[in-house]
């Protein structure tokens, strides 16, 4: 999997796929996540994590400064991310189809528009300006602004990546900085020895 | 006698076992800690129609200099002298870094001079990277020109700062 490297900010311009004119966002990039099977158990992600971390420190390398870094954590954190690229498409077809026209006008009858767009989008000359794009709890998940993407963190996903990255910086400061307190709790006091503190 | 001795002596050493392994346990590092503080001669502004929403311009900063491996404890921002023309009512900030994906949504009512704070967002992430502000507002109502009421409005804040509280 490629996995881009521009980092743009707000308003991600989108990829080679259209709904309507509108860029879908590139779902390979490293800045924008949507829901993935795991590609290993948690068990393998976290000798993985572990890996990487000694190989970026070996390296000189710190988080984001490392391709498989960024590829590795896309991997880990998109199990429990919303699926942004079905919200999405889903949002932008009934938006554009042809029997949009209650969604357009704003009636107060709920459709499955108003459920994945919150009701926010803003459209100027027919062109879509401004839409939000919400998860099953109402959660922003995305939104579409200035012809680009921004995407907003669930609570599953900050958790998931503070595991992660919890774990990678304590055994990359242990291995870069030569200090001890790596994540496996022990303590090494001299060659070969080891006690469990 | 031999049964008087045993139950004092067994209590000590197992006290001397409960001490060794404290002794020889290592104590671990404390991490260092620092801040960085990078300004900017640039600005956030917007110009709305009346009702219109919609985000400003964005600030960028540039952090380096801080220690390898070093990560974000927490980020203030103080966002700038306001200046504006109309009724501009601003929702929040929104603050990205390079080293995350997402993007960070500080509810915020616009004041000139605010310091806003980010705790755990970028928590454990590099403290060196590109950072990104810009505010979302609403216009409700127009600026008064020369007596002329224009259904325009604009809203800027110059010369933000950011400072990242980092460890390492």
């Amino acid at each position: 999997m490629r996995v881009g490297d521009r980092y743009y900010g707000f308003d991600q311009p989108g990829g080679d796929i259209h709904i309507s004119g509108i860029a879908l966002p590139r779902f390979e990039s490293f800045y924008f996540n949507t829901k993935a099977p795991p590609a290993m158990s948690d068990a393998e992600y976290r000798d993985a994590i572990i890996e990487q971390a000694k190989k970026d420190a070996a390296n000189g390398k710190f988080q984001t400064e490392s391709p498989e870094f960024k590829r590795l954590l896309k991997s880990y954190v998109s199990v429990v991310s919303p699926d942004r690229k079905s919200i999405i498409t889903k949002g932008l077809n009934m938006l554009f189809s042809k029997n949009s026209q209650a969604a357009a006008e704003k009636t107060r009858h709920l459709t499955l528009i108003e459920i994945l767009l919150g009701e926010r989008f803003f459209t100027e000359e027919g062109r879509l300006k401004y839409a939000e794009f919400k998860d099953s709890n109402g959660n922003m998940v995305a939104n579409y602004a200035n012809g680009g993407w921004n995407s907003y963190e669930t609570a599953a996903e900050g958790a998931r990546s503070q595991e992660f990255l919890q774990l990678y910086t304590a055994t990359w400061r242990s291995v870069y900085h030569g200090k001890h307190g790596a994540d496996n709790g022990y303590s090494e006091i001299g060659p070969g020895f080891y006690i469990e503190v | 006698m031999k049964s008087k001795l045993r139950k004092p002596i067994s209590v000590l050493l197992a006290i001397a076992a409960m001490l060794t392994i404290v002794v020889i346990g290592d104590v671990p590092a404390l991490a260092a800690s620092g801040n960085k503080t990078v300004n900017s001669t640039a600005s956030m502004s917007v110009i709305l129609n009346e009702g219109e929403t919609g985000y400003s311009s964005y600030v960028t900063f540039n952090v380096s200099g801080c220690p390898s491996g070093s990560t974000v404890s927490k980020i203030e921002v103080n966002v700038g002298t306001l200046s504006y023309q109309g009724a501009v009512l601003t929702y929040h900030l929104e603050l990205s870094s390079s080293n995350k994906s997402t993007v960070e949504t500080i509810s915020w009512g616009g004041a000139g001079g605010t310091k806003l704070t980010s705790t755990s967002f970028f928590a454990t992430t590099p403290a060196n990277g590109t950072y990104k502000i810009r505010f979302y507002a609403t216009c409700v109502g127009g600026a008064l020109v020369g007596g002329t009421m224009l259904d325009i409005g604009t809203k800027t804040y110059s010369k933000p700062s950011i400072k990242i509280y980092y460890t390492y």
